[in-house]
C-alpha cells in the first residue's frame, strides 16, 4: 500500500453519476478494514445502493456491521429527514422549541424537499465521524448531485438560509427583514407579499422565530468541513468512466476542488474496455464484433487521456480498473478492488 | 416507429432516470428525429452553463436549447406579477432573496417548473424535450408544486403551483424513464415509478433501455471454435455480457411501461452518436 495514501483518514469518493462510486467506496472500506482499521462507509443515496453493492438488503441509518477478515467495517445510510430531526433535537434550547419546530409544517416540507439537504446532512455526518476518535478511516460516498458545485455549494446555501444573519431579518416581533430593504419598505413589502403572499411570509416569520437561539448549530460548519477536506489527512477520489461528456464533468469537478483548495488525490478510470488482440483480424461477422470492441476501446482511451489532461491528473498516476463481467457482490472481489485504489 | 409517432403527438416529454444512463444523448436524438419530421422542437435542460453533458454546442445539431436557471426563471416569474423591472431589481434582487429562492423548500424547483409551463403555453415550440436531472432531483422537482401548495395555501404561487400540476397530468405531456440494462439503474427506475405514480396522474410513456449490446454481438459455439485462443476472451465476454443484459432486463418488465431498447453505438464523438441514434428512431 502506498504509504502516502495509507496515512489518509478521510476519503471522499466523487464523480459523475453512474460510474460506480458507491461500489468503489464500499471496496475501499473493505480493503482498509481488512488491513485492521476500524472503518466506516457513509452513503447518502436513498436508493440503498451501498447495501446492494455489499450484498445487503434494506439496511438503515444506524451503523451496520459488515463481516470482514480483519478490522471492523461499518456502513451507514443517511436518512436525511431523521438526521435533521436529530440536529434540531440536539440544538433546541428547550423542549417547547423542539416540539414547535418538529411539528411545524414548513419544517416538515423543508427537510423532505429542500435542495441540498442531502449534501448538507452528508457533510454534517462526516464531521461527526471525524470528531469521533474511535474511527480510523472514514469513507464518504458523495450524494448524486447534479454537478460538482452542488456538492459543496448546497450545504453552504442551506447554512446561509439558516444562518443567524438571515434569520435576524425575519426574527423578532418587529420583523427586521423590512429594514433590510433600503428602498421603500412599504414597496418592498408590497412586492414580497404580491409574490409570496402575506400568509406565507407570516408563517415563515413564525418558523424562523421558532428557530431563535439555534443558529449556532448551522453557522460556520462550512469552514469546519473545508478544513477537514483540505487537511493532508483527507483524500479525494475522482471516479469516472471515460467518455466525452464525463470528461467535461470531471474537468468541472477538478475546477471546483481547486477553487476550494481541496487537493485531488486520485483519478480512477473505471470500467475500462479491454483492448482486442491486434494479431487477430478475422473476416465477416467476427470482424464486425472485433471492430466494435476496437472502437469502444479507442474512444474510451481517447477520452481517458483527455480526462487526465483536463483534470490535470497526469502526475497523480491514475488508477485504471478494467470492466468486470458480472455484478460485484463478492466481498473478496470488492476488497481486491479497494486495494487497487490505494496501491 | 411507435415511439416517434407517439412523441410527435405530444407537447412535452420529460426524460429522467439514474445518472450516467444517457438521458442527454437520448433527449437530443429524440429532438433531432422530431426536428427531421418537421417539428419545431427544443431541448430543455438544467445546467445553466450548458456544459455538463452537452459537449457539442447544441447549435451544431440545429436545435434550440433552453437552459433552466433558477434565479433567471424567478426574475421572469416575479416580473409577471410585479411588472416593473426597476422595482424587482431594487427590491427583490438582493442576497436574502437569492438565498431564499435557492434554499426555500422546493421553490427553486417550482420556479423552474413554472418556466416549463410558460414555454408550453407560449407555444413557440411544437415540442419540448426536457432533459431532467437524475432520479432523486427529478422526484423533488415533481413534488415541488405539491409542497408549495401546502405552504403557500393561497396567492400567486399556490395558484401557479396548481397550474403546474395541471400541466403534469395533461395528456399533452409524457414522462419517460431511462435505464441501461443493468440492475441498479433498473431498480432505480422501479423505485422512481412507484414514487411518481401517486403524485399527479402522469402519462407514463416509455422505459428506455439504453446502450444495449446489439444482438449481432453474439458468437455461436461453432464460430467460437474457429477463433484462436488469444482472441477467444473478446467473443466470450461479449456473449456473457449480452446474456447478462438479457437476464437483468427482465427487471424492466415489472416496471409496467412500454419498453424500447436502443443499441449502444460505437462512434467517434457524442454528436455522431446522437445523429446515429436519431436515424434509428426514424427508421
Amino acid at each position: 500500500m502506498n504509504p502516502l495514501l495509507e496515512s489518509k483518514r478521510v476519503w471522499l469518493v466523487g464523480g459523475p453519476g453512474g460510474v460506480g462510486k458507491t461500489t468503489l467506496a464500499a471496496s475501499l472500506g473493505l480493503a482498509l478494514a481488512n488491513q485492521g482499521h476500524r472503518t466506516v462507509v457513509l452513503t447518502v443515496d436513498p436508493a440503498k445502493r451501498l447495501a446492494q453493492a455489499l450484498g445487503f438488503k434494506g439496511f438503515q441509518s444506524d451503523l451496520q456491521k459488515i463481516p470482514t477478515e480483519k478490522g471492523e467495517l461499518f456502513a451507514t445510510m443517511l436518512d436525511t429527514e431523521r438526521y435533521f430531526d436529530r440536529i434540531i433535537e440536539k440544538f433546541a434550547t428547550s423542549e417547547d422549541q423542539k416540539r414547535k419546530i418538529l411539528s411545524n409544517p414548513l419544517y416538515r416540507t423543508m427537510v423532505g424537499n429542500l435542495g441540498g439537504s442531502h449534501e448538507y446532512a452528508a457533510m454534517e455526518r462526516l464531521l461527526e465521524f471525524v470528531n469521533n476518535p474511535s474511527f480510523d478511516k472514514i469513507i464518504v460516498d458523495t450524494p448524486p448531485s447534479d454537478n460538482a458545485r452542488e456538492l459543496f455549494d448546497a450545504p453552504q446555501r442551506l447554512a446561509d438560509f439558516m444562518d443567524g444573519s438571515v434569520l435576524s431579518w425575519f426574527q423578532g416581533g418587529e420583523k427586521l427583514y423590512m429594514r433590510f430593504f433600503k428602498t421603500g419598505t412599504r414597496l418592498a413589502m408590497g412586492a414580497l407579499k404580491l409574490v409570496f403572499g402575506s400568509a406565507f411570509l407570516d408563517s415563515l416569520g413564525t418558523f424562523l422565530a421558532d428557530l431563535d437561539g439555534m443558529q449556532v448549530g448551522f453557522r460556520s460548519r462550512n469552514l469546519e468541513i473545508l478544513k477537514v477536506l483540505r487537511s493532508p489527512e483527507s483524500g479525494f477520489l475522482l471516479v469516472t468512466v471515460p467518455s466525452e461528456s464525463r470528461a467535461l464533468d470531471c474537468a468541472e469537478f477538478a475546477a471546483t476542488l481547486k477553487e476550494r483548495e481541496i487537493p485531488l488525490t486520485r483519478l480512477v478510470l473505471n470500467r475500462l474496455e479491454a483492448e482486442p488482440p491486434a494479431s487477430f483480424t478475422p473476416g465477416g461477422p467476427l470482424e464486425r464484433i472485433r471492430a466494435y470492441q476496437q472502437t469502444l476501446y479507442q474512444q474510451q482511451n481517447r477520452w481517458a487521456e483527455k480526462t487526465i489532461e483536463l483534470v490535470g491528473a497526469s502526475t497523480l498516476s491514475p488508477v485504471r480498473i478494467e470492466r468486470r463481467d458480472s455484478a460485484l457482490h463478492e466481498l473478496s472481489t470488492l476488497s481486491e478492488l479497494g486495494r487497487l485504489l490505494v496501491s | 416507429m411507435d415511439y416517434l409517432d407517439n412523441t410527435l403527438q405530444k407537447r412535452v416529454i420529460f426524460l429522467t432516470g439514474k445518472g450516467g444512463v444517457g438521458k442527454t444523448t437520448l433527449a437530443w436524438a429524440t429532438a433531432l428525429a422530431c426536428h427531421r419530421q418537421g417539428k419545431k422542437v427544443a431541448v430543455v435542460g438544467w445546467n445553466p452553463s450548458g456544459k455538463e453533458g452537452v459537449p457539442t454546442a447544441p447549435s451544431e445539431l440545429g436545435i434550440p436549447w433552453v437552459g433552466l436557471e433558477t434565479l433567471a426563471a424567478f426574475r421572469e416569474y416575479a416580473l409577471q406579477i410585479i411588472r416593473f423591472e426597476k422595482i424587482y431589481d431594487t427590491v427583490l434582487d438582493n442576497r436574502i432573496l437569492r438565498t431564499f429562492v435557492m434554499a426555500a423548500p422546493g421553490l427553486a424547483d417550482a420556479v423552474v417548473a413554472g418556466k416549463i409551463l410558460d414555454l408550453y403555453e407560449k407555444q413557440q415550440h411544437d415540442l419540448l424535450i426536457v432533459d431532467m436531472p437524475s432520479s432523486g432531483h427529478a422526484l423533488s422537482f415533481f413534488r415541488s408544486p405539491l409542497g408549495l401548495q401546502k405552504i403557500f395555501k393561497m396567492g400567486f404561487i399556490a395558484r401557479d403551483a396548481e397550474r403546474v400540476c395541471a400541466l403534469f397530468r395533461s395528456p399533452d405531456v409524457r414522462l419517460d424513464l431511462v435505464a441501461t440494462p443493468e440492475e441498479l439503474p433498473l431498480v432505480e427506475c422501479q423505485e422512481l415509478k412507484d414514487k411518481l405514480t401517486p403524485l399527479h396522474g402522469f402519462t407514463f410513456g416509455y422505459l428506455h433501455l439504453n446502450q444495449c449490446l446489439p444482438d449481432w454481438i453474439r458468437t455461436s459455439d461453432a464460430e467460437l471454435a474457429l477463433v484462436p485462443q488469444i482472441a477467444k476472451p473478446l467473443y466470450e465476454r461479449f456473449n456473457h455480457r449480452w446474456q447478462e443484459e438479457k437476464s437483468v432486463s427482465r427487471l424492466a418488465e415489472r416496471i409496467g411501461m412500454t419498453r424500447i431498447a436502443h443499441d449502444r453505438i460505437a462512434t467517434d464523438s457524442w454528436k455522431t452518436g446522437v445523429e446515429a441514434l436519431a436515424d434509428r428512431l426514424i427508421q
